[in-house]
């Protein structure tokens, strides 16, 4: 199964070297031209890049065929760590949240309840003070606050009959009648 | 394809890298070399040693468990560790707070602190220590320089006082507010602890005193429906540790870890306990009250207005009364008792309205009946009088109350058999609790039956109301019965719970029971508003309104089987409106000083102010026009 699961790594790895080879064939004719044209001085400083293809030359893989076991392995290993690697990390974002970034969150959302709780206390018991003073206020003398005098009553209208709201009379929707359907096993 | 002959440098480039290629080829078949071998031992060794580090590091904190710190003392981890993962909690449960009928809060927690301070440990700290060596003055001076202006009542020089007298534990405040507290935080000294707890605050002070109570320093209600609805005030919580203190565990930053909350911590309702109770009219009538117990002297009084046909009491007001904010200042413990609930007296001329509806309940009287009414009588020996010392002759059972006669009522009384007007007096239920939501409910007395019927004058003596007794809420309670059509009704204080939109969520249960027959009840209720009309109850009198009342001038008992010279206890009970009953209004006021005081004159001139008051305040229209 391991060398299944290698195999398609290799055949890509065949072809990419053969493609190279190709191109590496058909470069050389197309920079002859503006070669020609450069002086020789100029020329072997545009040598460089060749230079450079001739580094990259080692690092090909080699063929299939040639690869040891230990490499093969070690290459199973890379991609199965890369596998646990991501889950890893995945689980531990989740841990994360679960364990630190949770209880942090829970924590200042708890606080700014406290605050909040704090300030509606506050609130209202010195609502309750103003009203209490005002109304302590009222009954000194010089307050400009008078009791109600039952000889001037306050108006009071009389019951006005108010008509009902009749419903409006509608053709009752008729209910569609479904017939059940047993359950049948086909 | 064409293809064009390489040219030499070409050609050495190609030779070049085919040999690169054989060489590569060469050193792959041979296997890596000494220089990369090298390399990957160094990689190797470097994460190996790293590894292992981090493992003998990892042995040490789970399996060893101890580690030394920088001084050399061995620390014992998981100790350490628990220290600073678990902390002390005290969640915010508060007791519900109260709620008059219109919403207004009459009673709510408040979180207060208590600060100790340690002046052996303040002394040290940095900063005042800096201040010391750069200001040049004593510590004690710096310190009480920053606290006076936080602590608003204590002046510096008792703050020096009090750092001067102990080395720890001082008090330095026991009740300040959030505020405060959190500016001597802010502080940041050392040696300082702050000790929060709940208080209750009260913020009309002793308006609503006689029926609220009060909650001591433990948070318990003792008097009042702190103390008797403790219950569900307290919220029901299943799980009592959560009104202590909770351990629960933080994390390494100091969060806290939410699953080590006990359940419910943080899923409060937002239920709060309302009150039948009227905050304006209970302002209108403790103020009255407390005017007219100023003007006779009075040693006591109390003034019940109830809805007759719910037994929601509007306004409940004892006087003296006592601040519940401040309740530690007494030393009269009466005080804390609401005697309209917890005292029962001799009612006198109030309760002849009863008698008369018994009377037309047994068929022995109707609404137009003509009685005696003797200037005296003699029952058993015993010469009973009026109080006028007269008497009209054959008159109406009206005329009979509106003058308020003695031997009227005697005469009408005695044509119900002994032995059913005791069982009549029995079913209004004097000597039974009314199960009122108030603590410490009296029941009233009732003469044992062999002893009630042994001699005439007992019911002869409880035709005008003595020789009987029973609460002011009592009396409350039957004369409602006569204003709703003859049902007795239950009192309470306590309309229910209700959430934060004002809807009720839950509403005790509260238990009614027909007593007179509706005929009679309405009949009684036309004659008193002619005693209101034409007889003792006219200063009780508003334009544009019809009211029934009852006027009652008893004598007090000595407690040795005597009536006493000169304390007596005047009342006056009304029904208002008489034409559409809804509310009865009673007004007690025990031992009034001076010559003129009756129930007229005393307690009447108070329930007019609370009518007075009830029409504007509940928008009462008039029963007709005025002129």
């Amino acid at each position: 199964m391991l060398l299944r699961d290698v195999a398609p790594a290799k055949t890509k790895l065949r072809t990419r070297t053969k493609r190279d080879r190709n191109s590496a064939n058909k470069i050389v004719p197309i920079r002859q031209q503006p070669l020609a044209k450069i002086a020789p001085q100029q020329a072997t400083k545009i040598a460089t890049p060749k230079k450079r293809i001739r580094k990259s030359v080692p690092i090909t893989p080699t063929p299939i065929a040639q690869t040891p076991l230990w490499l093969k392995s070690l290459i199973v290993l890379n991609h199965g760590s890369a596998v646990v690697c991501y889950v890893s990390v995945a689980v531990a974002l989740v841990m994360y949240g679960m364990t630190v970034y949770g209880p942090k969150l829970w924590t200042q959302k708890y606080a700014q309840l406290q605050d909040l709780q704090k300030k509606e206390r506050q609130f209202t018991s010195a609502d309750e003070m103003f009203k209490d003073d005002l109304a302590k206020n009222g009954t000194q003398s010089g307050s400009g606050f008078v009791k109600p005098n039952p000889e001037k009553q306050p108006i009071f209208l009389p019951d006005t009959p108010t008509q009902p709201i009749e419903l409006k009379s509608s053709t009752p929707v008729q209910t569609l009648i479904v017939t059940p359907i047993s359950p049948i096993a086909y | 394809m064409k293809v064009s002959k390489p040219n030499p440098e070409q050609q050495t480039m190609i030779s070049n890298s085919v040999k690169n290629i054989s060489q590569l080829k060469k050193s792959m078949s041979m296997g890596i070399g000494f220089d990369s071998w090298l390399r990957l031992i160094l990689v190797w060794l470097v994460l190996i040693t790293g590894a292992s580090g981090l493992a003998w590091r990892l042995y040490q904190l789970q399996i060893g468990q101890e580690v030394k710190n920088g001084n050399g003392d061995i620390i014992n981890l998981p100790k350490w560790a628990k220290q600073q993962q678990t902390s002390n909690f005290r969640p915010y449960i508060p007791r519900r707070s109260m709620v008059d009928s219109g919403g207004n809060v009459v009673g709510l927690d408040r979180v207060v602190y208590k600060v100790y301070i340690h002046p052996i440990i303040v002394k040290k700290d940095d900063d005042l220590q800096k201040e010391v060596s750069k200001t040049n003055e004593n510590w004690q001076n710096l310190l009480a320089d920053k606290l006076a202006p936080i602590l608003t009542g204590t002046d510096k020089s008792e703050i020096i006082k009090l750092l001067d007298s102990r080395k720890t534990g001082v008090i330095l405040a026991k009740n300040i507010t959030e505020d405060q507290a959190k500016r001597i935080k802010r502080l940041r000294l050392d040696g300082v602890d702050f000790e929060r707890r709940y208080a209750r605050f009260y913020p009309q002070g002793e308006l609503f005193a006689d029926i609220i109570g009060y909650v001591d320093t433990d948070h318990k209600g003792q008097a009042g429906i702190e103390s008797s609805q403790e219950k569900i005030l307290e919220r029901n919580l299943s799980d009592i540790k959560l009104k202590a203190m909770v351990t629960v565990s933080r994390d390494g930053q100091g969060a806290f870890i939410p699953n080590s909350l006990p359940e419910g911590v943080i899923k409060l309702d937002d239920l709060q306990l309302q009150l039948t109770l009227d905050l304006r009219l209970q302002r209108a009538v403790r103020d009255s009250l407390k005017s007219q117990i100023q003007k006779f002297k009075a040693k006591r009084g109390v003034t019940i207005v109830m809805d007759v046909h719910t037994g929601e009491i509007v306004a409940l007001a004892c006087e003296p009364t006592f601040n519940p904010n401040q309740y530690f200042r007494y030393t009269d413990y009466s005080l804390f008792k609401n005697w309209a609930v917890t005292d029962s007296y001799e009612p006198g001329s109030t309760f002849k309205p009863i008698n008369v509806a018994i009377a037309l309940d047994e068929g022995v009287i109707h609404a137009n009946s003509r009685v005696l009414d003797a200037p005296s009588v003699h029952i058993d020996g015993w010469p009973i009088s009026n109080a006028s010392k007269r008497g009209l002759g054959w008159v109406s059972i009206t005329r009979i109350l509106e003058v308020s006669s003695n031997t009227g009522m005697i005469h009408t009384m005695q044509k119900v058999k002994r032995e059913k007007y005791y069982q009549r007096l029995k079913a209004l239920g004097l000597d039974q609790l009314m199960g009122v939501d108030m603590p410490a409910e009296a029941t009233g007395y009732l003469k044992p039956k062999e002893i009630f019927n042994a001699r005439q004058i007992e019911a002869a003596v409880s035709a005008f109301g003595q020789g009987i007794s029973l609460t002011p809420l009592k009396l409350v309670q039957l004369h409602a019965s006569l204003a709703n059509g003859g049902t007795l009704v239950t009192p309470h204080v306590v309309k229910g719970l209700v959430n934060a939109q004002g809807e009720l969520e839950w509403k005790p249960e509260l238990k009614t029971k027909r007593l007179f027959k509706e005929k009679s009840a309405l009949s009684v209720v036309r004659m008193m508003q002619s005693v209101v009309a034409n007889g003792s109850g006219r200063a009780a009198r508003t334009d544009g309104y019809h009211l029934g009342g009852k006027t009652g001038t008893a004598q007090k008992a000595d407690g040795r089987g005597r009536y006493q010279v000169t304390a007596k206890i005047t009342s006056f009970v009304s029904i208002f409106p008489s034409d559409k009953p809804k509310y009865v209004i009673l007004t007690v006021v025990d031992e009034p000083k001076g010559g003129n005081t009756y129930g007229s004159t005393v307690a009447a001139p108070v329930v007019k102010e609370v009518i007075d008051a009830l029409i504007s305040i509940k928008g009462i229209p008039p029963s007709y026009p005025l002129k």
